[in-house]
């Protein structure tokens, strides 16, 4: 036999397989039940009411046993769990309250930094509204000074004619003053002459 | 008739002293008159001339020259005297006494030969100038005083104060 021959024998064995493994699928596919209850026909096992119930109760035990390592296993989980949230809680909660805290020194310090602001502002605005009051009051008081120093003048200059007047406007002597009206007459001729025509 | 040239003596500077002159040079008038006639008419003595002052007796010898000559030279005088008195202006002045008699004349010279030869002098007193004169012509007041010399300065009284 050739090779090719050998190869064909062999590929038809492998379809027949094939073949074979396919409808036995299709008819497990479209006859579920017929074939689980021949599966199950099939396989259980002649077995007795004691086996049965001992090998439900050692099914049962197991069953129970794996229950409790599987709850002691999720109580430790649980309690891993329960002590990792905490931590995390904690941690969360700690970092708001810093960043809280944070946030509000950095507020209080802007506020600080701005009343000290408004305090220095507030103070050289104050100086200086001081200096330029003490600048307008030099100036009244300087003024005022020299109101009432004009006054004083004043008062005492009608004093002093006051006085002249009272005491020397009597027994005045003409004589004594002849020389003095007929000097004034002289310096004052033109205006007079003036005066003259003008009323002429 | 031609109007003679008249000045008033420096004895009369007022208005009212004229009219007390031109009174009695119209007294004397009268005599004169009656006196002129009785010399053509008679050689009897009439009575004495009227007591004239000494205004009154300049006002007649300045007429003319040494006088008047007739009655209506006596007439016109008297005539020029009322002219006079009504047409000539009058200067006020003040001074701080009553004014003496050589004080009076000096200035009432002075008034006649530096201002107007007719103008009439009148004179007050108060004695609150202190000195000096006030003199008044027309609608113009010149204060020499010593009192408003004295205002005007007042304001220097504080620097002379000052300096004392």
């Amino acid at each position: 036999m050739s090779g090719f021959e050998i190869f064909l024998m062999v590929n038809a064995l492998a379809v027949g397989i094939i073949a074979t493994l396919a409808v036995q699928h299709a008819i497990a596919h479209y006859r579920p039940e017929k074939s689980e209850k021949r599966r199950e026909e099939d396989q259980t096992p002649h077995l007795t009411a004691g086996m049965k119930a001992r090998l439900i109760g050692e099914a049962e035990d197991a069953f129970r046993k794996a229950l409790e390592n599987q709850k002691q296993g999720f109580e430790k989980d649980l309690a891993g769990t329960a002590g990792m949230l905490t931590d995390q809680l904690h941690k969360i909660g700690a970092k708001i309250v810093n960043d809280e805290l944070e946030g509000y020194k950095a507020a209080l310090k802007d506020m600080h930094v701005q009343a000290d602001e408004a305090i220095n502002g507030g103070r050289k605005e104050m100086e200086a509204y001081k200096e330029e009051m003490k600048a307008k009051l030099a100036e009244e008081l300087k003024v005022e000074k020299e109101k009432v120093l004009a006054q004083i003048d004043s008062k005492l200059s009608d004093a002093v004619l006051s006085f002249l007047l009272e005491t020397l406007q009597h027994d005045v002597d003409l004589g004594a003053q002849t020389a003095y009206l007929t000097k004034m007459l002289e310096e004052h001729k033109d205006d007079f002459k003036k005066a003259v025509a003008d009323e002429a | 008739m031609k109007r003679k040239k008249f000045a008033l003596p420096d004895s009369i500077a007022t208005p009212e002293e004229l009219v007390r002159a031109t009174l009695e040079v119209k007294e004397y008038a009268k005599w004169f008159n009656q006196e002129s006639i009785r010399r053509r008419v008679s050689k009897k003595k009439g009575p004495a001339a009227p007591e004239l002052t000494e205004p009154a007796r300049a006002i007649i010898s300045h007429w003319g020259d040494g006088g008047p000559t007739d009655s209506r030279d006596m007439a016109t005088l008297i005539k020029t005297l009322e002219d006079f008195k009504r047409h000539t202006e009058t200067v006020t002045i003040t001074l701080a006494a009553p004014v003496t008699s050589s004080l009076k004349r000096t200035l009432v010279a002075w008034c006649r030969s530096s201002i107007s030869p007719s103008i009439f002098v009148s004179f007050q007193f108060n004695s609150t100038i202190l000195g000096g004169a006030v003199i008044r012509y027309g609608s113009r007041v010149f204060d020499w005083s010593f009192r408003r010399q004295l205002l005007d300065n007042s304001a220097a009284f504080g620097e002379v104060l000052r300096r004392v």
